[in-house]
């Protein structure tokens, strides 16, 4: 009993990470009909520039924020440079560059970082929580937190102001959104800058647990992928969800199976459920739902 | 139509292959100059040497000190006159912790550099995928990696630096013996460094009296360890011992910490590097790993010439390159020295036959690893006498008390 | 005379390498409605598409009052209070019937923004009295009628001078056609510019005041409503579906 309840924090604590960076694939997904295959590459950046910050002497809040605007800033930079100038937006050649891009990127924060791993201290100190007789540590509870706050803010977002309105119009029908005079080229760049912000968060709040290094991006970025993919590629919610399972089920194999089979196990389940399922676990493939 | 949008893509990704390539290669341009701006009579050609180092992929953190450790080395022989007058030119190459690229770099290094003799690779996989290459052309391999594998899988042209696991458990065992610990838990990567220690541990285990009472895995890259840990907790260990030389170690002791395992934690020469210190926090304190001398040198004691040695290297790497090498530079420079010091001693036309024979010949130099003594059955040549266990105090790394 | 409003001079535009549009001339004059007919094919929609610059112009300009646009781009163009009734909708369907009339106004110039929101949707609920009951429901729930009423009224939230209309009666029953003609002519009287692209040459005529005749990309007749009317060619060749057909769309 205390064992399962310790397997379900880990999965929920990996699940977390996995559900942001699911949540970064969805929104580029939804208003380029493309994965962005340099996502895991944000998470990187957001802990490495992280780092930095810290070692220029800034405080942790700081660090935090400054690491997500500026990897944003590298988002929006990217889109602007490698994914506009594709002419009609061939979601194909949008995959192809964001592959080049995560290449590009890593060999970028090799030779900016170094090759070591770096450390990013814990946001706060402090002895693990216990319960159910789980063990959880303090930057788990930062992890869900963080994780449940921008969730609820982008769901806000997309629902109550004008910007998440116009992307959620973007996404449906891009040439109708430049109809009213929404800026849908625009909207494209923005849903980078967003999916870097949220896998920037990511890779900072797991850096304290795991420390990060210039090639942890390629690893996590497929799981987020698998997540998305779980979930449906749908909306934020499917993204949480599938986020959440991956990581619990994962969890559970590696206690009551083998850990050497998780990464297996998760991939059965991804193929079954897109053989029964191929719109996801949470309905609407339809890149239409945001 | 389609064939514009072709050549669209195609423009696209050759620009984005380029930048990606002119960043790798930026970084490597310094290393691929001949190396020969010493006032040393040349007489003769340089001696030409090939190197197979990580500078990218997993073993990056490893291959870059070891790359800076034998361009400082190779500077100081040259600019001190050379080898029996000859420069020595060493040519890099960046295997990207891929056994495929080490391969098409060592055929690079002997077909068209027509190098007498190859340091590498960083990592055990790239080490056991070029021997067939290196036996092929009949020349020498000095190997800075651990796996066992590299000098048990005999080969009487390939040697190697670091302490091999062969080494390091058993004395690894003896110390948790003497310490009453007799059931332990191990915890190792799925890749060649935790496979080969898991190896060596599962059969030295027996003979030292200990049980491996429960053996976890995990995949390079993983995050999350709750799985392992528990399992390991339940089985009644005393001991945990991580068998990784990857990043992850640092993440296991912490959560070690966090889940409240309450057994010591044992690592091995693989988590000599302050970042794995750094990462741990908290959790690294009360943390022991046996590994080299080289990290207190004056643990050889204050008089001793593996104590000069030691000292002489850890002041000119700092102060060349702002930051205490670590272990992997001592390997990296042991690696060059053996070379170096077998062309010295050859006499006549320096063949690669004549350079390996004067390889194996080394008896009692002394490097950073410890004091070196090939034999034609031993070519790792390190002792049980050249590593200490070690134990983590206040953020540092200190001598594990009853060594 | 009333001023000149939008005149196209030599347009040529199509997709990719194919070109549709072979030339076209045409004036449009302030506060008229303008129709323009042809069979299936001929190239109406894309020449809205050009006037926009959804579809790119090759050749040939297209000016608004006195201006020559260049490399025009629909969200440029609706905030210069040009906007289009695309054929087919193009409504927000997830989102619901009071967020696509917000967006409707996306481009309105935030000086003042609520304020002239507030009066276009008045004005809206006003003329579709429907939609106002309906404000909570996606769009995609609506039948097609209300759907025709909730585009245009999307594009009257951007308080446009000239209103371009694919098509609206495309597919809808004869009472709700001639209720959005009703719309039409009262948009007329508030002095709203309109070129309305219509199959129906007898109901579009019914309501403009001049007109062209388009076919295969180019237009081969133009004229008053009643010299339109009375051109034998127009009804036998290009009109085919009349007269007294109009039920037939129902
Ligand atoms: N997206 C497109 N790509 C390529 N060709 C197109 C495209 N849209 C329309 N066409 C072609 O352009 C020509 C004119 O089409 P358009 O839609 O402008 O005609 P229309 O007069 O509006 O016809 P309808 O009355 O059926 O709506 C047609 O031959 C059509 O096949
Ligand atoms: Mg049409």
């Amino acid at each position: 009993m205390e064992a399962l309840a310790q397997f379900i924090v880990a999965g929920l604590k990996s699940g977390a990470i996995y559900a942001l960076l699911a949540l970064g694939f969805t929104i580029v997904y939804a208003s380029t009909g493309a994965i962005n295959f340099a996502q895991g590459e944000f998470f990187m950046l957001g802990g490495v520039i992280g780092v930095w910050l810290l070692s220029l002497g800034m405080p942790i809040p700081l660090a935090v924020l400054g690491a997500i605007v500026l990897t944003a800033a590298i988002g929006v930079v990217f889109e602007i440079l490698a994914v506009r100038p594709i002419e009609g937006g061939d979601p194909l050649r949008i995959i192809m560059v964001t592959i080049g891009g995560s290449v590009l990127l890593r060999q970028l924060a090799l030779h900016a970082f170094g090759p070591d791993e770096l450390t990013f201290p814990a946001f706060t100190r402090g002895p693990s929580i216990r319960l159910l007789g789980a063990a959880i540590e303090r930057q788990t509870v930062w992890i869900w937190g963080l994780t449940l706050l921008a969730v609820l803010a982008l769901a806000a977002m997309y629902r109550y102001t004008g910007f998440g309105k116009a992307m959620r119009a973007t996404s449906i029908r891009s040439e109708a959104a430049r109809l009213v005079g929404i800026d849908a080229a625009g909207m494209v760049t923005a849903s980078f800058g967003l999916s870097a912000a949220l896998g920037a968060m990511a890779g900072l709040v797991v850096a304290p647990l795991t420390q990060t290094a210039f090639n942890v991006g390629s690893a996590i970025g497929l799981k987020g992928f698998a997540a998305a993919i779980l979930g449906g590629l749908g909306n934020p919610v499917a993204a949480v969800g599938g986020g959440l399972i991956l990581g619990v089920l994962e969890s559970l194999t590696a206690g009551y199976i083998d850990p050497l089979y998780k990464d297996a196990v998760a991939l059965v389940v991804l193929l079954l459920v897109l053989f029964i399922r191929p719109q996801g676990l949470f309905g609407g493939a339809a890149r239409e739902k945001v | 139509m389609r064939g514009r949008d072709l050549r669209l893509l195609m423009a696209v990704l050759v620009a984005v292959l380029v930048a990606a390539l002119a960043v790798t290669m930026a970084g490597c341009t310094p290393a691929q100059q001949t190396e020969t701006q010493g006032e040393g009579t040349t007489q003769g050609e340089p001696i030409k040497i090939g190197a197979i180092v990580s500078l990218t992929g997993t073993y990056a953190g490893l291959g870059d000190p070891e790359k800076k450790a034998i361009e400082m080395e190779v500077d100081r022989i040259n600019k001190a006159g050379g080898i029996n007058g000859r420069q020595i030119e060493v040519i890099f190459e960046d295997d990207g912790t891929d056994e495929t690229k080490a391969v098409a770099a060592v055929s690079k290094l002997i077909e068209q550099d027509k190098v007498v003799a190859i340091i590498g690779a960083t990592g055990t996989g790239p080490t056991m995928a070029v021997r067939g290459d290196v036996d092929r052309a009949q020349i020498p391999q000095v190997s800075m990696a651990g796996g066992t594998v590299i000098t048990e899988t005999f080969d009487d042209l390939v040697f190697q630096t670091p302490w091999s696991n062969k080494i390091v458990m058993p004395y690894l065992l003896k110390y948790m013996k003497d310490h009453d610990i007799t059931k332990i838990g191990v915890i190792s990567d799925s890749g060649g460094f935790g496979k080969d220690a898991l190896a060596v541990l599962q059969k030295s285990a027996p003979g030292a009296g200990v049980e491996i009472a429960s053996s976890q895995t995990f995949n390079p890259g993983d995050t999350d360890f709750t799985a392992q840990l528990t399992k390991v907790k339940d089985s009644g260990a005393n001991a945990l011992v991580i068998a990784t030389a990857g990043k992850e170690a640092s993440a296991i002791a912490k959560a070690a910490k966090d889940l409240n395992i309450g057994m010591p934690v044992y690592g091995t020469h693989g988590n000599a590097r302050t970042e794995f210190i750094e990462g741990a926090g908290d959790a690294a304190e009360g943390f022991r790993f046996p590994a080299g001398k080289i990290l207190l040198p004056e643990t050889y004691g204050t008089d001793t010439e593996a104590y000069k040695v030691a000292t002489d290297f850890v002041n000119r790497y700092t102060a060349a390159n702002g930051k205490a090498p670590d272990t992997f530079a001592g390997h990296a420079y042991d690696a060059i020295n053996l070379i170096a010091e077998a062309a010295k001693r050859a006499q006549g036309d320096l063949t690669p036959a004549a350079l390996r024979d004067e390889i194996e010949k080394t008896a009692g130099w002394v490097g950073i690893g410890g004091t070196f003594t090939f034999s034609p059955e031993d070519h790792n040549g390190l002792s049980e006498n050249d590593i200490v266990m070690y134990e983590v105090k206040d953020g540092k790394w200190v001598l594990a008390p009853e060594n | 005379m009333s001023e000149r409003l939008l005149e196209l001079r030599g347009v040529r535009a199509g997709y990719g390498h194919v070109e549709v549009l072979h030339g076209i001339d045409l004036a449009v004059d302030e506060g008229e409605v303008f129709a323009i007919l042809g069979a299936n094919g001929a190239g109406k929609s894309t020449l809205l598409k050009a006037i926009v610059g959804l579809v790119p112009v090759s050749a040939g300009e297209v000016v608004l009052r006195g201006a020559t646009l260049r490399r025009q781009k629909p969200e440029r163009l609706v905030r210069d209070g040009v906007a289009l009734v695309p054929e087919g909708r193009w409504l927000f369907g997830p989102m619901t019937v009071a967020e696509n009339l917000e967006l409707g106004a996306a481009c309105l110039p935030t000086a003042g923004k609520k304020q002239a929101c507030q009066d276009a949707l008045a004005r809206v609920r006003r003329l579709f009295p429907v939609l106002a009951e309906r404000e909570r429901q996606p769009a995609a729930t609506l039948s097609g009628g209300e759907q025709q009423m909730l585009a245009i009224g999307r594009a009257l939230m951007s308080r446009p001078r000239l209103l371009l209309l694919d098509e609206p009666s495309l597919g809808l029953a004869p009472k709700v056609i001639a209720e959005i003609f009703g719309v039409i002519d009262e948009l007329r009287r508030d002095g709203v510019t309109i070129v309305l692209v219509e199959q129906d040459a007898m109901l579009a005529l019914k309501h403009a005041d001049r007109g062209a005749v388009m076919r295969t990309g180019e237009v081969v007749l133009d004229g008053t409503s009643a010299e339109l009317l009375a051109d034998d060619s127009v009804r036998t060749i290009y009109l085919g579906s009349w007269p007294g057909e109009e039920g037939e769309s129902a």
